[in-house]
């Protein structure tokens, strides 16, 4: 006759023991939360369109922006206006600098010497849906270069 | 449509919690000093999963189980330090851990043999008491095991091997008392 592993007997033993369930108040907190985060996990899909509309929006509002005014700061107007027609408010604008690294001495076209900065830059635009009241950071790295006359040696 | 999917994802989260809550507030136990402490560390730790599950490429259904398990022993451990730190600062307050809360369910305290062996296991070290339940209540694997544990699945299969033999040495010698 085979021997009765102790082992076996014990797994059968513990299988036996039940643990309790979740008490009942902390069962319903979660479910609750559970309904929350999905009825917001929903809103957030279903509002997902709406954001790829709106960006979309600002794509074209920056290309006709750079078009118009292909020189610095005006560009920021047309964006701003196409925001708020929207429901979208952009609160606020922030370039953050990375990371500086000279990249050495250069002679330019004109035979003069330059030194030659690249800067590395983040842009950031926080933006409100005035509709849901969600917020949303846009983050866009950037590289550029700077080129500075180098008088003395 | 939207709210349809918010419904479907809710119900499917609802059902993996019924189903799982009682085995993971059973481990979340051997880091909380009460009940309510187990059931926060599952609460947080369910919490946390959501978020995670959300990302695009996890398709925001409910967690697999060993990953639950490591959550809530990494929420557990970070517990257990700022409470040593607390309790360093009150000197004074001794601890119990009184596991009947979790260890059975009501229908069986009657059944001496289960409540001996409730006891047995809640005797257990820290360190074998983790693996036979995430073995015998979690329904993980040995490989599932080493995952959440940081260890080989040979090192967690002898830990239970070893557990399971203490178990049964403890209820002999219970069993002896009891008769003596």
């Amino acid at each position: 006759m085979r021997e009765v592993d102790p082992c076996d007997e014990m797994e059968k033993a513990l299988m036996r023991l039940m643990p309790t369930a979740l008490s009942k108040t902390v069962q319903a907190e979660m479910d609750a939360q559970i309904d929350e985060l999905a009825g917001s996990h929903g809103v957030l899909r279903h509002d997902f369109s709406r954001w790829v509309k709106w960006l979309g929006g600002m794509a074209a509002a920056v290309a006709i922006g750079v078009f118009a005014f292909p020189f610095g700061d005006q560009v920021a107007a047309p964006i701003v206006g196409s925001v708020e027609d929207d429901g979208m408010v952009l609160i606020a604008e922030l370039d953050r600098v990375e990371n500086v690294r000279d990249e050495g001495l250069f002679v330019d076209a004109g035979g003069s010497a330059v030194r030659k900065m690249s800067v590395r830059v983040v842009g950031e635009s926080r933006i409100l849906d005035e509709e849901t009241g969600i917020e949303v950071t846009l983050t866009e790295p950037r590289k550029e270069m700077y080129l500075l006359p180098v008088s003395a040696f | 449509m939207a709210e349809r999917m918010a419904n479907n994802l809710s119900k499917e989260w609802k059902r993996w919690l019924a189903e799982n809550g009682p085995r993971l507030l059973l481990f979340a136990r051997s880091w909380g000093k009460s009940r309510e402490d187990a059931e926060d560390l599952v609460q947080d730790s369910i919490l946390k999963m959501w978020h995670y599950q959300q990302e695009e490429e996890r398709g925001g259904g409910p967690p697999d189980l060993p990953l639950v398990f490591s959550t809530i022993r990494f929420a557990g451990l970070m517990l257990h330090r700022s409470e040593k730190r607390r309790r360093k600062r009150e000197e004074a307050i001794v601890y119990l851990n009184d596991f009947q809360d979790v260890w059975l369910d009501p229908m069986m305290e009657d059944d001496e043999d289960a409540v001996r062996l409730r006891d047995a296991v809640q005797n257990l070290s820290d360190k074998l008491r983790e693996v036979v339940v995430m073995k015998t209540w979690g329904g993980l694997t040995f490989a599932q095991i080493s995952e959440v544990l940081a260890v080989s699945p040979n090192t967690a299969a002898s830990r239970y091997r070893y557990a399971l033999e203490q178990l049964t040495l403890d209820l002999k010698r219970m069993k002896e008392e009891r008769h003596a």
